[in-house]
């Protein structure tokens, strides 16, 4: 005996494909005409509702004095302070007993960017910059000397402060 | 296969042709390695071993806001046979170190890696005793990005700095593609190099490992 299928009548508003299609092709075209999401990175680093904030946290950047030389008093606030253990601090002393540092390297690469040793930093010498561009090639590379440090060019990041959580 | 020619030799022996810098005996070969250069940087596929905040790093560079596929990186593909560049977002622990070697050692060449995020590059704040300190100790990494995690944007620029590096390859440098295998201890850097990537770096109090 041959099995015998039940075969349901549906109007042909339903059962055609035609319909459907044209449906989700509508919704593609729509978003033809919808506004942009996309912001085309390289050329353009911000949108109108993409702004970087001037509180964010990136690579490190050394204070300089009048002199040219770096703000740094070497009281090893910021080496203590660091919960990723980034910072490499060797404190020296100049004839006169101010104190200054013979290394000071950090590993852009441990760092974690809470900014801790901004806040920490009587002498507000060091700082976390507004700066995100900086892969690189090789492991090395990320060691930044006080050198280095003394030359980034980048904007450095403003800290949230109680007294003024609007930043006004 | 770059062209050198000897700045000492007369420049008789070389035809006009040559001289104008038309013609050179390996024409051909810096023609194909720009034709597969081309294609091979703008058809990078991800291959994304996200572990941890960094994935969610990930996920917002492949969304519309950023959108990944402008680099060509379409389809982010997670299945490492159909990949070119592992993209390791995230703290990688021991127990995940053979796999991602595996899932490295699966991937056809031509591949490259990405190494994401601070605990992905050298273990981050997570120096401790299960945490593989760098991935650089696990798989050879071309690009690596620090950040906790990195902004989408900083993303984009390693992968931009890796698009720039596979245009500066050659495709007959037989040193290129050679696959750094595992020995059977599953390192595949000597103990001593590992070690050296992997000591503390600071003198912080928060020394979790050394004391």
């Amino acid at each position: 005996m041959a099995i015998t299928v039940k075969t349901m009548p549906r109007p042909e508003t339903e059962s055609s494909y035609v319909r459907a299609t044209l449906k989700g092709m509508a919704l593609t075209f729509r978003h033809l005409l919808a506004p942009k999401w996309t912001m085309q990175y390289p050329e353009q680093t911000s949108a109108p509702d993409w702004k970087l904030s001037p509180r964010w946290r990136g690579t490190h950047r050394m204070a300089v004095d009048e002199a040219g030389k770096a703000k740094c008093v070497a009281c090893g606030l910021c080496p203590q302070v660091c919960p990723a253990n980034c910072i490499k601090l060797i404190p020296g002393e100049d004839e006169k007993g101010n104190r200054y540092p013979l290394v000071y390297e950090i590993d852009e690469f441990r760092c974690v960017f809470c900014g801790y040793c901004q806040e920490v930093c009587p002498e507000e010498a060091i700082h976390v910059g507004v700066h995100y561009e900086n892969a690189e090639y090789s492991r090395d590379a990320f060691v930044y000397d006080l050198e280095r440090l003394m030359r980034q060019p980048h904007p450095v990041s403003t800290l949230w402060d109680p007294s003024d959580p609007k930043g006004e | 296969m770059e062209l050198k020619r000897d700045a000492s030799s007369p420049p008789s022996t070389a035809s006009t042709l040559e001289r104008a810098g038309f013609v050179s005996p390996n024409w051909v070969t810096t023609r194909l390695d720009d034709l597969v250069n081309w294609s091979r940087a703008n058809s990078l596929w991800p291959m994304a071993f996200g572990t941890a905040c960094c994935a969610i790093e990930f996920m917002a560079t492949a969304a519309s806001r950023f959108d990944l596929a402008r680099f060509g990186m379409e389809r982010v593909a997670y299945s490492p046979r159909q990949a070119d560049v592992l993209i390791c977002a995230g703290r990688l622990p021991f127990k995940l170190a053979p796999v991602i070697r595996r899932v490295w050692d699966q991937m056809p060449q031509p591949k490259w890696c990405i190494s994401m995020g601070a605990c992905a590059s050298s273990g981050g704040i997570f120096d401790n005793y299960a945490m593989v300190q760098g991935i650089d100790t696990i798989v050879p990494v071309d690009v690596y990005v620090p950040g906790c995690p990195p902004r989408p944007e900083g993303l984009l620029y390693g992968i931009l700095l890796l698009q720039k590096k596979i245009k500066g390859e050659s495709v007959f440098d037989p040193g290129l593609r050679v696959e750094q295998l595992a020995n059977d201890q599953g390192l595949f850097l000597e103990p001593a190099a590992v070690d050296e990537l992997s000591e503390p770096f600071g003198n912080s109090v928060h020394q979790t490992r050394s004391a």
